[in-house]
């Protein structure tokens, strides 16, 4: 267990021993850490090292063979796929690599998506995407479908509706990796503050060891196993 | 709950999609419609030689061909009915009245005249002209020595009320005129007479005795109301009753007498529409299930965001069902369009000469006889209801049941799906 994890009642997540396999193939093996509230933790290795399953199966987009996840004090390997969505939109929010935007949807529509199954007035759901869209600079682009928007553009507005439902912890996969240097850098300087001013848990899967540096703290990664922690 | 900012702009922003979505259930609802409308008009239109005369089966017997032209004679066609045999035929199950008719050819020097005798009070049969006097009256059951005139014939003969007429040595007076075509081409005459009077005058005649034995309470052609769907049993058993030369008519076979061409035509007919049909139908489901399919991933993001299962089935079903909704209508619609079109069509039916037995050497007596039917087109809520229910509940089962398999899944199966 991770040192810097004492206290599990107040952590944000609380990994114990997860495995997962797929067939032959184990991308996850005996997996266990700990991860603070208001945190900013990386989880970085090589491709084909098993960070992205890991990220899925603590967001609980799968579910581990054996092993225990608690989010948020709940543990969340035995709820059903609907508990699991509730779950998400509740406390957890996702940035995808590849965006994963609605194409017929406008970026402020994109933005409030998480919240059209909650019922909460139209209005309010559209001012709460709009000020989102505001504070990721996209004020102009609210209109815009996504095929009309560049790839950080794209990003921000992905991050927009990650936060959304006010979430507590924020998973991000490879959040810079289609993007250029700069837009990757604007979008991870996004991120950062979203840490450090409002207290986002933020546990983010990369490859980049550059941006294990503005990290509080990195797992490393190596054939299915955390080797290290930093 | 449904989006409907979602739901308007899958439908607006697919265009393509949503093109080929409704109009696969637009489709499906006409064709459904159309050959649903036209299966019943067909069947309607081969009823109508019969209708026309208010029987559902009627009987004839062939028998020898008159050895002289000379005072009234039975044509071949119409062989006696003993009275025995018509009692016995009233007794089948399923069997509702039974109308005698007696049907003759009258020669005398310089006058050929086709002559029926009725009861004016049948249900069935030449009494059906009730409703066709043009002028003077109908028979009456106590009228003795009167007759109606088929109003052409009249015409032609210079014949009118009040005149006499003779028939097989008979007087009759005329009481009223008659338009005999409003009665189809089965049983009509140009001189209807009461019915025991026909029956006496053939049975005394010497061209019929020569080849028949006529009683005074036969008849010769017979007009049944039966059961509806009994028709076709009845007929086999009144054949059977009657022997090999008997003519049973019945709506099937009017059918059969439409030829082979027609029902080859027929057939191909049933066959390209089912075939269209079923082909819709599997369009439908498939393009139910693509455009499930097609949003697998968008699913995934769904429940990436906090979408439950029913939160996407009730949206992909809200989403499905506008199509549905706009298909069918289109489909109603053109149903309609196709329906008017159809209604427009007019179908001959071939009487047999048989049973409108004009002696082949007057104009026109050799011609094939036909009763011309436009095809009607009964819309009925029921129908309406039946046709748009097929693609409704084809279209939402398939995409609930996609929905439903699509939102069981774990969330990182769907996300990675291409």
């Amino acid at each position: 267990m991770n040192e810097k994890c004492k206290k599990e009642a107040v952590s944000a997540i609380t990994v114990k021993k997860i495995s997962k396999h797929f067939g032959s193939v184990k991308p996850v093996q005996n997996v266990s850490f700990c991860v603070e509230q208001g945190e900013f933790v990386t989880l970085v290795g090589s491709s084909g090292s098993g960070k992205t399953t890991l990220l899925g199966l603590i967001a609980g987009f799968e579910k581990p063979d054996t092993g225990s996840i608690v989010l948020q004090g709940r543990e969340i390997v035995a709820l059903d796929e609907d508990q699991l969505a509730l779950m998400r939109r509740k406390s957890v929010g996702f940035v995808f690599q590849d965006f994963h935007l609605i194409p017929t949807l406008s970026a402020l529509e994109n933005v409030a998506f998480p919240l059209y199954p909650v019922k909460i007035p139209e209005k309010e759901r559209n001012e709460r995407a709009q000020s989102l869209l505001d504070q990721m600079g996209l004020s102009g682009r609210a209109d815009h479908l996504p095929a009309k928007l560049s790839g950080g553009e794209r990003q921000r507005v992905t991050i927009a509706r990650a936060l959304v439902n006010k979430p507590s912890i924020l998973f991000c996969d490879e959040p810079t990796g289609n993007l250029d240097s700069t837009t990757g850098k604007e979008i991870l300087d996004l991120l950062v503050s979203l840490n450090v001013e409002q207290g986002v848990t933020l546990f983010m899967v990369t490859h980049d060891r550059e941006i294990t540096k503005l990290s509080n703290r990195s797992l490393y990664m190596q054939d299915g196993e955390v080797t290290y922690h930093e | 709950m449904i989006n409907r900012k979602y739901l308007i702009s899958e439908l607006t922003k697919r265009g393509r999609r949503s093109v080929v979505n409704i109009g696969m259930v637009a489709l499906v609802t006409t064709i459904l419609i159309c050959v649903t409308l036209l299966s019943g008009a067909l069947e309607k239109a081969f009823q109508a030689p019969l209708n026309d005369i208010g029987a559902n089966i009627t009987v004839q017997k062939s028998g020898d061909v008159p050895e002289q032209m000379a005072g009234p004679v039975l044509p071949c066609s119409v062989a006696p009915i003993t009275n025995q045999q018509r009692i016995e035929i009233e007794q089948l199950p399923g069997i509702q009245s039974v109308s005698q008719a007696v049907l003759f050819w009258d020669f005398s020097e310089d006058v050929f005249q086709i002559v029926v005798g009725m009861n004016a009070t049948d249900k069935a049969g030449p009494a059906l002209l009730r409703s066709a006097v043009l002028e003077g009256r109908m028979l009456t059951e106590t009228d003795t020595e009167k007759a109606l005139a088929e109003i052409v014939w009249a015409e032609q003969n210079s014949i009118g009320i009040g005149d006499n007429v003779t028939i097989g040595g008979e007087s009759f007076i005329i009481a009223g005129l008659v338009d005999a075509s409003q009665i189809s081409q089965i049983g009509t005459a140009n001189l209807y007479i009461p019915l025991q009077e026909a029956q006496l005058i053939a049975s005394k005649a010497a061209g019929v005795k020569e080849i028949h034995s006529f009683e005074p309470q036969d008849s010769n052609i017979l007009f049944i109301q039966a059961d509806r769907d009994k028709t076709e049993d009845l007929a086999e058993q009144i054949r059977e009753m009657l022997g090999e030369k008997t003519s049973v008519a019945t709506p099937d076979s009017f059918k059969q007498l439409l030829g082979s061409m027609f029902n080859l035509t027929q057939r191909f007919s049933a066959l390209i529409s089912g075939m269209v049909f079923f082909l819709a139908m599997l369009l439908v489901v498939r393009n139910a299930s693509a455009a499930i399919a097609e949003r697998t991933k968008e699913i995934g993001t769904m429940k990436a965001v906090g979408w439950t299962g029913a939160d996407i089935r009730t949206q992909l079903l809200a989403e499905n069902g506008l199509y549905i909704f706009i298909g069918t209508v289109l489909g109603v619609f053109g149903g309609v369009l196709a329906a008017w079109g159809f209604s427009h069509i007019t179908i001959a039916i071939p009487v047999p000469w048989d049973m409108a037995p004009i002696p082949h050497f007057l104009p026109g007596g050799a011609e094939q006889l036909f009763r011309k039917v436009q095809l009607q087109m009964d819309f009925s809520p029921q129908l309406l209801v039946l046709c748009c229910a097929v693609p409704v509940l084809l279209g939402l089962g398939t995409v609930w049941s996609a929905g439903r398999a699509v939102s069981r899944l774990q969330t990182s199966e769907v996300l990675r799906y291409e």
